[in-house]
């Protein structure tokens, strides 16, 4: 069986017979030597690339979607509901929009990063329903062994991308020898399962997928929406957002160490295909034609060709470049128990053993500190986190159809999807307002925008079911927080001018959910109200408030900010026991 | 074969008409028939394809307008002319009706009630335990509940039938809710003339506009000048009537804010645009004196309100107005729309949004001006739908622009 598709490098032995290369050829190979030897797989790459873009970019980019013009029912169930109790047509323009453009799932490359569902099911205690497409893809990388980060990771593209364009011309950094770091990977990610066991999902902040997602989310989408919808739309940055963004800059910068360095060395959703790669049925092998020229090993990126030409089976992505560049043809790929003609192992020598005593030493060091650091996330999430026992703790309102606090927390993979989702940018990302443990969650804040009501897209796209995919019908109806009047501070309630941009608002939307009731009346000398005194002011209906948010947009947009009349928005959505609808995981199905 | 297609789709469109719900939610079809017996209509939908049927009752429809015309289903009585004995015989006749939706209406009131609704509450204010002020702070202000105040009141008669006084004050309330929330005008009378209620008594011309909306200006008339003397509403009531004249004069006679601004709004009403303005302009420029503030506040709210809608709508005609380019803004969803309208050869040629904070529904950011330079004018334009706040805004900056060119 074999797996070849590199161009091979036809070498003559009389140089006169040579031909100079054809006009495809030297294309290639002015673009790299890569582009020159494995050009399958770097226009697989850049399908997957340009995939993951077009996901995020297009299908994540609520604002294609167009209302509905008029009330006009389009099935017959929405005329005769419209006919029997004049009931409009529920909105569905942007849940449609999303079905429509959802040509690949939004969050594709979320559900295949096999670290996002391992350690959120293991943190949740729970079947996450990306494990299957995660199953999936370690079973075709047993085929290909690590061809996620070589064919697949978009990370990986576009660290590819920057050492092509930055990291192969700032020479000063790179680092000649292997080091402490080579086997960071497998630590991290032993370190992040230990913290998932105690129930801390930190895996977000070193899985590969997430870390791109929240680059592009907090880099590219503040752009996109500048340039697209206008700059005043551009959520404000704080302190969350930086830590992120450093990360992101920083993943990429080691590539100026080496090329590709956070991928060989440090990603732990690598590392769980370098583990899986255990069980590979295919490999690069060498065979006794080799001539030692060491083109192999310069141009591998991955490191993963031993100084004696054979392969770290453990690090080879089956990218084939080495293939492309050997002059005498001697690599070949192929099933694992091929042997047919095979070179020597240890010629020359490797100096490496299986595990000598430094390798003993830096095992235990690099266990000792994995456990250590998943056992202090488990501690800066107590010490510093979100305190569910207390009630007067910091309560985030959370997007329709999470999970309850508890489990959201375990759940959230803090990769940003919904947010890039999510129309007007009704969620933003937490600080730290509930420590270190919310950070990066998604959060409504119902000053920026409300929810829309023809929306589902946060669960839709929650890779991890932290945010369940509720149908509209159902979404609708689901509460994810209690709007509260402030009766100190409402206009009308204070006794200081008629407003009803909540009532109005929420009819509107057509939740109806906010009645009026009169207040300060004045009375005669009888007792009798006088006409034309007081005010009308606004009473939520507990049963019929989702807590969209939509009054206290409108509030804080024209009595705070428009017309300074109020400090916050005099209507404000609550969430806490009693007031949203979180249903535990095992009453639902996916 | 496309040409036939298309020839019958625009003559589809062309019938089509437009049922408008109780709710005021529109839905296109096109009327096969209307029994007017049995009170109903037959509506056909071309819905995805499908040409659906249904038999819609009168009771659920607010409106139909057929090949442009729109028709009230629901207030038949104003369109006609009846005499006073016709008007008589109807009240006689759907007076003691219930309406089709009160059976299906529940009873909800607060359980703390007192429900023997003494005329004079004990306790202070309070709409949890006096039945008045729950239906004066918390029926009143909600449409919704509106059907539920009638069966609450209704309820309350019953079970006060020997209280005289109640019965008076329950019969009284039904008919002013009949009015006020349906504009039932045959049910209001009917209650009202049980209850005895004279041209003196606080809702006497509120009856006496029932006999005029019901189809009997004479009879409206006869009833009024059963005094001498001048109510507000009197000046109101002939204004809406269309008796300009006679309002204008019992104002000049009354000579007070509130008269002034209803002189106002009855010359407003005939098209008679400068005395208006020159009435709301009065309200504005008099201080009244020994009046309650807040009651001078907002009737001089209401008066440059009224002047300033008069010079956006009626005045905002774009061929009084100047060529140039006119700047305005109006309060949007999150703060100031501003649109610039530019001028020439009174036609309106374009209409720019130039600065607003809107986040959402920027549907109508360019269907709104469209609509506007389409219609050379901000009458009948739609604010987009689902984008309601920020097309009006639109639409009254467009208008307030306008209004600053037409000199």
């Amino acid at each position: 069986m074999r797996l070849d598709h590199y161009l091979p490098t036809l070498k003559r032995a009389n140089k006169a017979d040579r031909k100079p290369p054809g006009r495809i050829r030297r294309v290639l190979e002015r673009i790299g030597p890569s582009m020159a030897s494995a050009p399958l797989r770097r226009v697989i790459q850049t399908v997957f690339f340009i995939t993951f873009l077009v996901s995020f970019f297009y299908i994540c980019w609520p604002y294609t979607a167009q209302p509905r013009q008029g009330d006009s029912p389009i099935t017959e169930a929405e005329l005769d509901a419209l006919l029997a109790s004049g009931e409009k047509p529920w909105p569905s323009h942007y849940t449609d929009d999303l079905k429509k453009k959802e040509v690949v799932p939004a969050d594709l490359f979320l559900r295949l990063d096999p670290l996002v569902s391992l350690s959120t099911a293991i943190a949740s205690r729970s079947w996450v329903y990306s494990l299957a497409s995660a199953g999936i893809i370690l079973l075709v990388c047993v085929f290909i062994p690590r061809g996620f980060c070589g064919y697949l990771c978009p990370l990986g593209t576009l660290i590819d991308v920057f050492d092509w364009l930055i990291g192969r011309r700032v020479k000063r950094f790179r680092v000649a020898k292997d080091g402490w770091w080579v086997h960071i990977k497998y630590y991290i990610l032993l370190g992040t399962l230990i913290a998932a066991a105690f129930g801390v999902l930190i895996s977000g902040f070193f899985s590969a997928i997430p870390v791109i997602t929240r680059g592009m989310l907090f880099l590219g989408e503040p752009l996109q929406t500048g340039f697209l919808r206008g700059w005043h739309l551009v959520v404000p940055f704080h302190l969350g957002h930086v830590i992120s963004l450093l990360l992101f800059i920083g993943v990429l910068v080691l590539g100026l160490l080496r090329p590709r360095f956070w991928c060989k060395y440090v990603c732990p959703s690598g590392a769980v295909f370098s583990v899986a790669n255990l069980f590979r049925v295919s490999e690069r092998k060498v065979e006794d034609s080799c001539i030692k020229c060491r083109k192999c090993v310069d141009i591998c990126p991955f490191d993963a060709i031993k100084p004696d030409f054979t392969t770290r089976t453990t690090d080879c992505t089956l990218c084939q470049t080495c293939g492309g560049v050997c002059p005498t043809l001697s690599i070949k790929f192929v099933d694992r128990w091929d042997v047919m003609s095979l070179k020597k192992e240890n010629e020359p020598p490797t100096h490496e053993t299986a595990l000598g005593r430094r390798g003993f030493v830096s095992l235990a060091t690099g266990s000792a500190l994995a456990v250590t650091g998943g056992v202090a996330a488990k501690a800066a999430s107590s010490l510093w986190g979100a305190d569910l026992e207390n009630r007067d703790a910091f309560r985030p309102v959370r997007p329709p159809g999470s999970v309850p606090e508890k489990e959201f927390l375990q759940m959230c993979i803090r990769c940003g999807e919904c947010f890039k989702a999510c129309p007007n940018n009704v969620l933003h990302a937490e600080g730290f307002e509930q420590g270190f443990e919310g950070l990066w969650t998604p959060m409504v804040k119902a000053d920026w925008a409300g929810c829309e009501s023809s929306c589902n897209a946060c669960g839709q796209v929650c890779p991890t079911g932290a945010i369940q995919p509720l149908p509209l019908e159902v979404k609708k109806k689901t509460r994810m927080a209690l709007a509260e009047v402030n009766l100190q501070t409402c206009l009308p309630h204070a006794g200081k001018e008629a407003c009803q941009l909540c009532v109005d608002d929420c009819v509107a939307a057509g939740y109806n959910a906010i009645e009026f009731i009169q207040v300060h009346t004045k009375t005669d000398a009888n007792g009798n109200p006088v006409e034309g005194t007081g005010f009308v002011a606004p009473v939520v209906l507990a049963d019929k408030c989702v807590g969209c948010g939509l009054c206290q947009t409108r509030c804080f947009g024209i009595n705070a900010l428009e017309k300074g009349l109020l400090r916050q928005s005099a209507i404000v959505i609550v969430a806490g026991e009693g007031k949203e609808d979180r249903k535990n995981l095992d009453t639902e199905s996916t | 074969m496309k040409r036939l297609f298309l020839f019958m789709l625009a003559a589809t469109l062309a019938n089509a008409d437009t049922i408008e719900m109780m709710t005021g939610a529109k839905v296109e079809g096109k009327v096969v028939e209307n029994n007017a017996t049995a009170k109903t209509l037959t509506v056909e939908f071309y819905l995805g394809g499908k040409l659906l049927q249904r038999i819609l009752p009168y009771a659920n429809i607010k409106a139909i307008t057929v090949n442009g015309v729109r028709t009230d289903l629901n207030a038949p009585a104003s369109a006609t002319t009846r005499t006073p004995a016709e008007v008589q015989a109807l009240i006689a006749k759907v007076g003691p009706t219930e309406p089709d939706w009160f059976k299906s209406t529940n009873l909800n009131f607060p359980k703390t009630l007192d429900l023997s609704w003494p005329s004079k509450p004990t306790s202070g204010w309070s709409n949890q335990k006096n039945a008045g002020q729950f239906i004066w702070d918390i029926i009143n202000p909600n449409a919704s509940r509106w059907r539920e105040g009638i069966k609450f009141v209704t309820h309350l008669m019953e079970l006060n039938k020997d209280d005289a006084s109640v019965r008076k004050r329950a019969t009284n309330e039904i008919a002013n809710m009949h009015f006020r929330f349906f504009q039932d005008y045959a049910r209001a009378a009917w209650w009202w003339q049980k209850a005895g209620i004279t041209i003196e008594d606080a809702p006497g011309f509120h009856l006496a506009e029932c006999y005029w909306r019901l189809g009997s200006r004479q009879m409206a008339l006869d009833f009024m000048n059963g005094t001498k003397l001048v109510y507000l509403d009197g000046i109101k009531l002939l204004g809406d009537m269309g008796e300009t004249d006679r309002a204008v004069k019992m104002a000049e006679y009354y000579d007070d804010q509130d008269a002034w601004l209803l002189a106002g709004d009855a010359c407003r009403l005939a098209g008679r645009l400068a005395e208006a303005q020159a009435f709301y302009e009065k309200v504005i420029n008099t201080p009244a004196a020994g009046q309650n503030p807040n009651r001078v506040k907002r009737t001089t709210g209401r008066a440059q309100a009224n002047l300033a809608a008069i010079k956006l709508f009626e005045l905002a005609d774009v061929s009084k107005v100047a060529d140039g380019s006119y700047k305005d803004s109006s309060l949007g969803y999150e703060g100031q729309v501003e649109v610039s309208v530019k001028v020439r050869g009174k036609k309106i040629e374009d209409v720019k949004i130039t600065q607003h904070k809107e986040k959402q529904y920027y549907s109508s950011m360019t269907d709104v001006p469209a609509q506007i330079i389409a219609k050379q004018g901000v009458k009948g334009v739609d604010a987009t739908s689902r984008a309601t706040i920020t097309g009006e805004a639109i639409i009254n900056a467009t208008a307030k622009a306008l209004a600053q060119g037409a000199r």
